[in-house]
């Protein structure tokens, strides 16, 4: 053990003082926060929004008439129509009037109205977009007539129902707003983000010890420390960058969701729950001790990187298969598959936070998913320390994944 | 006391043997041959006397006892695959390969610039690996192996890849750490390089010691009684005395008749009127005793 804290040293100051880890480790916060601040400068200038542009500017502001041969409409509300459809006695002066531009156009309500809903529009020219914005506040002010001319009733039945949830169980049960996007948004992003991060800075740790083959220093390493100090120290530093950069990723991530409700008003309502945040970091450390070492188990009996690439994929398995039901993991958090997800230790270090992002998730399952978790680190840590033994990492033979599995898992291969 | 004791090591790698009942003896202050063709077991048992592989049977003693982590510390190792990080300056990777040979921060601080001037890579110290030459990565790689002042040197191939130029500062090197007391273990190929530097070698094959000795008493043991001469006429096809001739480049080899000596023979050739510009007994050379005993060791294994 008396060379882990050197190469923990050499391998972190290493990494640390690339150029192209400093960039990623700066740029990723830096650009969102650089689009927020461009956003807040776009809203600080007191101009039109959307809607008030189109209104202005494409909306014609003449008024409509409407010729009421059914004798459906007694009231034209100025709450409901804003001036902008006007009675007209006869679709005679109502042509005139259009003719000499007093009016857009105008509708003739037939007198088999009640029996056919039928009606005519008149215009000179038709747009369909501001068609459908008329149409809309013709059918508001039909309906509040056919309801008898009242407004409580009219507002009554444009808004029938204001439901208020209680749960038998409040514990268990899925007491998210189904109205709110956040509801959805944030589990996604969480969910991607921590696939994202782990898949990444495990997959450094397989790069991490190919490359001492490639460079061909292995040997000379192996001659001055043994093969287990390499391997804890590796993943010592590359463990510590990763969390570092998942820090500070994550931390600006939350932040700038937090600064970003001014100026992006879908924001308002989203936001990252705390116990997401406190939970973030053993899973994360969890995820990449479980994945960083199969890489780096990998990269022991690979003969080069390429050949250890080529068997990431079944290792990533699991965590392919957590972002490929990301669905059913939002939409049913409490069901059986999705608790089973959040204890397997193979699938929780990203589901759980997926889960904590959904709602509550309760105590014992947090607390036996990381202990499960944190049993297959050292099982896992155990099984490849027996794959970082000299005749592994000298060896120039590529390990069929079924055999390293056994070994990792089961077996004692030490040569 | 010997430096190093290798003790009938046999070593497997599943049905493979790639060592079997292998035993030498390496003296202080000695340049020591490791000799043998590819596959036959030389860098194995290399790893071994490192602790790099646990032997199956057989013992390694080093410096009097056992391998520990200090006396790892008093070896300098240059494999035949080497390299050094290739994205790290050379500096910064010199200095974590003497860190972790037990050197400290000020011992490399005062050692470094010292050995980067006698190799003469201080205006390199900043640079990359990858934007190094190969011979100013080897002369890193063997800073890398004599920084920490070792009292065994190993190299296997000290000479591969190397330029005339670069091949004579190895040369230089292995005899003054020779000279300075330390014990250093060649494996090569190159039997003229092993005829200049060697004291002692072991040839294997097949996981086997065929041969081991002093270079000059191994030598002796394939000299036979044949001669080369430089004649100034062309020699006739037949000699008193000589049961064979044969032409070489600018001269002949000829063997003797059985029981006549080098000594008798000159006579005999110079009673014969033969004149001659030069006359030397046929000492066979590290390369024909390597084939040879190469050879005869795969008509025993088959």
């Amino acid at each position: 053990m008396r060379d882990i804290l050197k190469v923990f040293k050499f391998e972190f100051l290493t990494v640390l003082r690339r150029r192209s880890f400093i960039l990623s480790l700066i740029l990723v916060p830096l650009i969102p926060s650089l689009l927020l601040g461009v956003l807040n400068l776009i809203n600080q200038d007191e101009s039109l929004s959307f809607q008030e542009i189109f209104v202005q500017e494409v909306a014609n502001p003449l008024p409509i008439g409407v010729v009421d041969m059914g004798n459906v409409i007694k009231e034209y509300p100025d709450w409901l129509t804003q001036g902008r459809l006007v009675p007209e006695v006869s679709e005679e002066e109502a042509r005139e009037k259009t003719a000499a531009g007093q009016l857009q156009g105008f509708y003739v309500i037939e007198p088999d109205y009640l029996e056919t809903g039928s009606m005519r529009f008149i215009k000179p020219q038709i747009s369909m977009i501001t068609e459908l914005l008329q149409q809309d506040l013709l059918k508001d002010l039909i309906n509040y007539n056919l309801l008898g001319a009242d407004q409580e009733r009219f507002m009554r039945f444009m808004n029938p129902t204001t439901f208020t949830y209680e749960y038998l169980n409040p514990e268990t049960a899925d007491t998210r707003d189904q109205s709110n996007a956040a509801t959805y948004w944030v589990p996604y992003a969480v969910t991607m983000f921590f696939y994202m991060i782990i898949l990444i800075s495990s997959g450094v740790m397989l790069n991490a010890v190919t490359k001492d083959k490639e460079n061909k220093t292995i040997e000379i390493l192996l001659s001055s420390a043994k093969p287990l100090d390499l391997f804890i120290g590796k993943i010592l530093a590359f463990g510590s960058l990763s969390l570092l950069q998942m820090v500070i990723w994550f931390g600006t991530l939350v932040l700038l969701m937090d600064v970003g409700k001014t100026s992006l008003p879908f924001l308002q309502n989203i936001s990252i729950p705390i116990n997401v945040i406190v939970a973030s970091v053993p899973f994360f450390i969890g995820g990449f001790l479980l994945y960083g070492s199969l890489m780096a188990g990998m990269g022991a009996v690979a003969p080069n990187l390429r050949e250890g690439n080529q068997s990431t994929f079944v290792l990533n398995l699991p965590l392919i298969f957590t972002v490929m039901s990301i669905n059913q993991l939002i939409e049913t958090p409490f069901s059986t598959f999705t608790t089973f997800m959040t204890l397997f230790p193979f699938t929780s270090p990203v589901v759980m936070l997926t889960r904590l992002s959904v709602g509550p998730v309760p105590a014992w399952q947090l607390i036996t998913s990381l202990a499960l978790l944190f049993g297959t680190v050292i099982i896992v840590i155990r099984g490849v320390a027996n794959l970082f033994s000299s005749q592994y990492l000298l060896s120039g033979q590529k390990m069929n994944i079924g055999v390293f599995l056994r070994t990792v898992f089961i077996g004692h291969r030490r040569a | 006391m010997s430096a190093i004791i290798v003790d009938k090591i046999a070593k497997s790698f599943g049905a493979t043997q790639a060592v079997r009942d292998v035993s030498f003896e390496v003296r202080p202050g000695e340049i020591f041959g490791l000799l043998g063709p590819n596959g036959s077991g030389k860098t194995t048992s290399i790893r071994v006397i490192l602790d790099i592989y646990q032997p199956d049977s057989g013992s390694v003693t080093i410096l009097g006892g056992p391998m520990t982590n200090e006396k790892l510390n008093q070896i300098g190792y240059i494999p035949e695959e080497r390299g050094l990080y290739q994205d790290v300056p050379l500096d910064r990777c010199l200095t974590y390969l003497a860190t972790l040979k037990g050197l400290t921060e000020e011992q490399i601080t005062e050692r470094l610039p010292k050995y980067l001037a006698k190799f003469d890579l201080t205006d390199h110290a900043k640079k990359k690996a990858k934007e190094l030459s190969k011979g100013m990565q080897q002369k890193g790689q063997l800073i890398a192996a004599l920084i920490h002042d070792p009292e065994i040197v190993i190299i296997d191939e000290p000479f591969s890849a190397l330029d005339p130029v670069n091949t004579q500062l190895v040369k230089d090197l292995l005899i003054e750490q020779r000279n300075a007391g330390k014990t250093i273990v060649m494996c090569t190929h190159q039997m003229n390089q092993v005829e200049q530097l060697c004291d002692r070698l072991v040839l294997i094959d097949h996981g086997r010691v065929l041969l081991q000795g002093e270079l000059s008493e191994v030598r002796d043991q394939f000299r036979t009684n044949e001669v080369i001469i430089d004649s100034l006429d062309p020699l006739p096809e037949e000699l008193n005395g000589v049961s064979r001739i044969e032409q070489l480049n600018g001269g002949y080899r000829l063997t003797p008749q059985a029981g006549l000596s080098a000594h008798q023979l000159l006579n005999e050739l110079l009673a014969q009127g033969i004149k001659l510009n030069s006359f030397e007994v046929a000492v066979p050379t590290l390369d024909e005793i390597f084939i040879q005993v190469v050879k005869e060791g795969n008509g025993k294994h088959e």
